[in-house]
This record gives structure tokens, sequence and C-alpha cells, in this order.
């Protein structure tokens, strides 16, 4: 009886889990300029980037051309774990072979973690590039991977300041299409504060 | 596409990477139903192992001997059932089990200790560095009922070093070991800019941007301009970042698959590494050096590394700016527990300020009380030592050594000075008499508490000067010590001075240790 009761009170919560995590949020900084220059980079399909490029350029953006048809992950680039097959030579006596360990297993970790202060790095370097020769006032970020069955989700940067000025999560409505989504993204992101 | 060169392609590359794994994360947040649930990891006792001075600088004895006692005179005023043990008491028991105590680089050891000495905590330590008016302690803190493990490093000048290092471990040993699993220095700055390091998923990322956004904090690009989440190996990996006056082990997986918060081995490791200086990269001010370069290029105050998994959430705040570590929090919450929650108590929690112990009486004069006499101060006869040369040319060194001490004697103590006409009393009569044997009629002629009383000699085989000097508690009629030095007859003879005097106050102090620390 025990037993069946707390089934029931998982299923709950499996259920109440599942309603919470369809909800709609947002923050919103400040709007976009209207007839501002935006770049933008959306995980999806091609048909669903045009038609997201499709409603920026109705809404009076001005899309640049920056594609990002490209797309490494970063294991594919730089796959920093292959350092830790390294071999060494130790001289012999376990407590010395077992501290070279410890020491290579440690630098390692530095590595790795200096690998990605520098990417974070170089990356802010690309994004002032991408600022002061193409002039986009906003990077925005869209992953619309799952628009029809989970979530779709935009961040936009403002690249005068660097911060991220308007987050969203929007979960996936029965009537939805890409264009209903976008418009939902656009009439926030442009909502007079 | 407009990135032309295969730099800025490369670079292009690798600002988008992970982008599909962004689907592959953890989905939606969890519901938002429940509280948090701490594990109660409360210490009830703690040990004070002795402080090593690892310098050859006698000085610095001073901070050795009053780092424990201050520590426990404030943390017995933050929790008076605590069971605290003296570093006395620590080797009063070792003795008396038999066993010696060296170092604490065993990993066995510290299990073994807390066990001998029955106790939940242990902290030990070592002045290692003294260089341009700047001590530099590292002190060792292992939680017996969590076997975790910290090292503490401080970077502070002389004068400061001991209400720094008091109010740090006291305050992380009140809370973070007393079962809050919170360690705080200071508060977040309002307005500041943060960037994150995560392995939540991107909508909890964005959940977390926009809790942030909330409560007008302002979120670094870092991080939210890839698709997916950093993997969980990746942020474990920033788990032993040390910063300059803290440091934390790291996190991994144990053998039995548990992810435990800070596993001994690791720490051990990560001791090990620093002792041999086998960390190039992430060590002392180069590190902070780093932090800087990061706050520049990613334009953010703090670094936030907020680590999520079920049943667990960790969380890490580093002031870019200085490198050091502000804020720390380990939570155990139940599989109810929403992101929103963690997030928003999170952030309210570090903008706080913290309330950090009362350190203000800490590191200046204490007070030399005679034992059996409650607070009423002590009376000290120093006299001038003897010179048992029989060279006119070491005449000198009798006042120079009785003044080195007196010195010594009041920077660190409050005490009352014997009166001159009875201390030269002291002196004529110990030109004819041993001070062992007469020890009450000398408290009769000095009218002292305690007598500090010294000679020299030239050993011409040698060639060194020869100095002992003794003290004596004239009130209960016992010796409380004796200390020797050696020297060549040349300027190194100050320096000598100045030891025997330091050496003198820290037997001393030892002493006022004993007798407070019960």
């Amino acid at each position: 009886m025990q037993g069946k009761s707390s089934v029931a009170v998982f299923s709950l919560c499996l259920a109440l889990a599942f309603c919470s995590s369809r909800q709609e949020r947002y923050f919103l900084r400040a709007p976009l300029t209207k007839g501002a220059s935006v770049a933008i980079i959306v995980e999806g399909e091609n048909d669903v980037k045009n038609a997201v490029f499709t409603e920026f350029l109705k809404a009076g953006f001005q899309v640049k051309a920056f594609s990002a048809t490209d797309f490494y992950r970063v294991e594919d680039v730089f796959e920093i774990r292959d350092i830790k097959k390294i071999a060494f030579t130790a001289p012999s006596g376990k407590e010395h072979s077992e501290l070279t360990a410890r020491v290579l297993d440690k630098n390692f970790e530095n590595l790795y973690k200096l690998h990605l202060y520098n990417f974070e790095a170089s990356k802010a370097e690309i994004i002032k590039e991408i600022r002061a020769k193409y002039k986009v006032d906003y990077l925005i970020l869209l992953a619309m991977k799952e628009w029809d069955t989970s979530y779709s989700w935009i961040r936009v940067i403002n690249l005068d300041t660097f911060d991220l000025i308007y987050i969203h999560n929007y979960p996936a409505r029965r009537s939805d299409t890409v264009q209903s989504i976008i418009a939902r993204f656009l009439e926030i992101m442009q909502k007079p504060q | 596409m407009f990135l032309t060169t295969s730099a800025s392609k490369v670079s292009f590359f690798f600002l988008l990477i992970d982008l599909f794994a962004g689907s592959h994360g953890q989905k939606a947040p969890n519901p938002e139903t429940s509280s948090f649930s701490h594990k109660n990891h409360s210490i009830t006792s703690v040990a004070f192992l002795p402080l090593k001075n690892e310098t050859d600088l006698v000085r610095l004895g001073e901070i050795e001997l009053k780092f424990p006692v201050e520590a426990i005179k404030v943390l017995q005023r933050t929790n008076k059932k605590l069971k605290i043990l003296a570093p006395a008491d620590c080797l009063r028991l070792f003795k008396d089990k038999n066993t010696s105590y060296e170092d604490l680089l065993e990993k066995n050891q510290y299990v073994e200790l807390a066990r001998l000495l029955d106790v939940d905590g242990l902290i030990s330590g070592k002045i290692k560095k003294f260089s341009l008016g700047i001590v530099h302690l590292e002190l060792s803190i292992y939680s017996h009922l969590t076997h975790d493990y910290f090292i503490m490093r401080f970077e502070e000048a002389l004068e400061k070093i001991l209400p720094t290092s008091v109010a740090k471990v006291v305050q992380f040993l009140a809370n973070y070991l007393g079962g809050d699993g919170l360690y705080q220095t200071k508060s977040l700055e309002p307005k500041s800019r943060i960037a994150l390091l995560s392995n939540l998923d991107p909508l909890s990322l964005n959940e977390l941007a926009m809790h942030l956004g909330e409560k007008d904090l302002k979120t670094s690009n870092f991080l939210y301009t890839t698709l997916s989440p950093l993997s969980k190996e990746a942020v474990s990996t920033f788990w032993s970042i040390s910063t300059v006056d803290f440091s934390l082990t790291e996190m991994t997986e144990t053998s039995d698959g548990i992810l435990s918060f800070f596993p001994l081995e690791n720490a051990l490791q990560k001791w090990q590494d620093y002792q041999n200086e086998a960390s190039p990269i992430f060590s002392g001010d180069r590190e902070v050096v780093i932090f800087r370069q990061l706050a520049r290029s990613i334009n953010a105050d703090y670094l936030l590394i907020f680590y999520y998994e079920p049943g667990h959430t960790f969380a890490r705040g580093i002031d870019l700016r200085n490198g050091e570590l502000t804020y720390l929090r380990r939570r155990s919450i139940s599989l109810l527990t929403t992101h929103g929650e963690i997030f928003k108590t999170t952030i309210e929690e570090w903008l706080l300020e913290p309330k950090l112990p009362d350190v203000s009486d800490i590191g200046g004069i204490t007070a030399l009380s005679r034992e059996g006499r409650g607070s009423e101060l002590a009376t000290v006869a120093i006299l001038d030592f003897f010179n048992l040369t029989k060279k006119k040319e070491f005449q000198y060194l009798r006042t120079s050594l009785s003044s080195a001490v007196s010195e010594s004697m009041l920077r660190i103590f409050e005490f009352r000075r014997a009166d001159r006409f009875k201390e030269i009393a002291g002196e004529k009569f110990l030109e004819k008499a041993r001070p062992d044997d007469n020890l009450s009629q000398l408290f009769q002629l000095t009218g002292a508490d305690f007598l500090i009383y010294g000679n020299f000699t030239y050993n011409s085989r040698e060639k060194l000067l020869h100095m002992e000097a003794r003290i004596y508690d004239l009130f209960n009629q016992k010796e409380v010590g004796r200390v020797f030095e050696k020297s060549p007859i040349d300027s190194r003879i100050f320096n000598a001075v100045d030891n025997i005097a330091e050496k003198l106050v820290q037997l001393l102090y030892k002493m006022a240790t004993q007798q407070q620390g019960g």
C-alpha cells in the first residue's frame, strides 16, 4: 500500500515537473533599437534559418550575412583530452612515478583551464572584431532545433557593452510555427519598458 | 561569410563550439515545489595542531604561538559548546599515547590523528615565507565527518595576518563546516558584471541570467555565446581553482561512482603538487594575473562557478579583480528543488553582507596575568644579564640583552615592570646565589611574579659567544623555561640578541596559552 502511494507521489512530482517546465520565461534589460544591425546564429535546419532571417528582415532589422553553416564542436577541432595520452618516462620507484603521474594530471588540468580561459578571451576578441568591422549592434543566438517538440530559446548580446540584454525560454505549443515563435521573440525584444 | 583569414575561421569555429551538444543537454528545469534540505555535517570538536614556522625568522614565532590562542578565543565566542583542543593539549595527548607528531603530508595521518584526538576537525598550518613585510601563511583544515580537506592561503602584512586569518578560519569552521555549507567573506557588489562557468543546460543557464538580471546584475557574454553547456568534466576541472587566500580541492568521482565534493586523495594531490611547485600556470600571483586578464577581456567583475547535479549544487564566487574567493556554497538539494529556487537563493545570499566574527581584539597586546590571581596584571623583573666572559668589551651586552627582552615583551604583553631598585637588588643577590634554590627569596626581593635572568660566556674553542636566559615563575616557584643562543663576535651578535629576546617572549606566551587554553 505504502509502495503504491510512493509511486503515486512520484508520478505527481513528475507531472508537476513536466507542467512547470512548460513555462515561458524571459528577461529584457533594454529593448533593441529599431532598424539595428544584427548578426544571428541559429541552431536548426536550413529552412528554419531562412524563416528566422525573413522574420527579422520583415521586422526592419539589418540582418548581416553572418553565416553559421560551419558548425564544429570543440572536441572536433581541439581535443584537449588527447594530451592525457602523451607518454612520459619516470624514474623507477613506485612513489616517484605516482607523483609524476599526479603532476602530469595537474598540468593537464591547468592546460584545460588555460585553454578554456583563452578560448573565452579570444571569443571576446572575435566579437569585438565583428562589432568594429561589420558594425553589428547585436549578436543574437537562437536555438530552434526542437522548436516543435520542446523549447526554443534566444539570447541577445549588446556588442557595445557586451551585456546579455535579452533572454527568453519559450516552450513549444501545439499551434506554434517557426514564424509565430520568432514573432513572439520580436515582440518582446522591442517592447518599450 | 565575412571572416576571411584562416585564423579568423578557426576562431570563429571556436566561437560556435558545442553548438549541437546544446540540444543533447539536460532538459527543462525541475518543478518549483520544494525547499532545500541540508545534510548535517556539523562539527562539534576541533583540534588546533601546532603551527610550524618554516622561515628562519624567530620573530614570526609570535604568529605560530598567537594564532591558535586567538582563533580559539574567537571560536569559543561563536560557539560555546564546541570542544576545542589547544596545541598544548594535542601534544600532551600524543605524548600520553606514545605517538609522535611530525608532519601532515600523509593521507592516513589525518584520519589517524582525528581518531587519536577524538575530534571532528583538525587545523594545522605553516608559516611559509616572509618577504617585503608580507607573511605567507598556509592553513590546512580537515573535517573527519566528511573527509573534506581544505587549504587556506593567506598573504598579508605582519600586523594584519592574525585578524585576517583568524576571522576567515573561524567563519569557515563555524559556518561552512558547521553545517551551513556557506563560506562568504564579502557581498556581491550591486550592479556587478558576472561571468559564469557552469554545466547547466542552456535553458537553465538562460534562467540563471534572468535571475541575475532581475537583481540588476549584469551577465557578461562569457559562456553565453555558446549554445551548449560545458561538460561536467570541464566544470569539475575548475573546482581546483585556487585563489590568493583560499584554495579548495577539486571534485572528482570516487571509485564507487559517487561524486564526493572534496575527496581527500585529490586534496593531498593538490597539496603535494603545490609543495613541488608543479602547478606552473595556476599558482599564486600568476593565477591572479590570469583572472585580471580574463576580467578585462570578458568585461566581468566576478566569476561564478556553478555546478549542478541531482542532489547537489556547488557555487564558488571569485572576484576577478583580485582573485579572491568571496563566496562558497555547497548544497544538498532534494530532487524536487527547482533550478529557479537555487539560483534565486544563491544570488540573494551572495548579495547579503556576510556576518564575519568580531576580531577587533585580535593581534594586539595580551594581558599577562599570574596564574591563580584572576585577571590581575603580572609584575615582571627583567634583570641585566651576567657577563661571565670576564671581558670588558662585552659589558654592553648586559643591558643590550635586557633591553631587547623588554622591547619584545612590550610588543606582545601588557604587564607591570618591577621597580628598578628591586631589580638591582635581585641582580646583587644572584651574584652570590643560584636562582633555582632561592625562588621565594627572589620573590620577596623583587616583588615580581616573573623573573627573567640570563648570562653569557665566551667559548674560545668555538670562537662563539654563548648566551643563556631563563624565565622563572616566582609566584608559583617554578622555572617556565630557558633558551640558548650562540653567535660569532661580529654584527650577527645583534641578531642573536633579538632571537633570544623573541624566544623568551614565546616561552612566556606559550605558558600564557596553556593557562588560557585550559
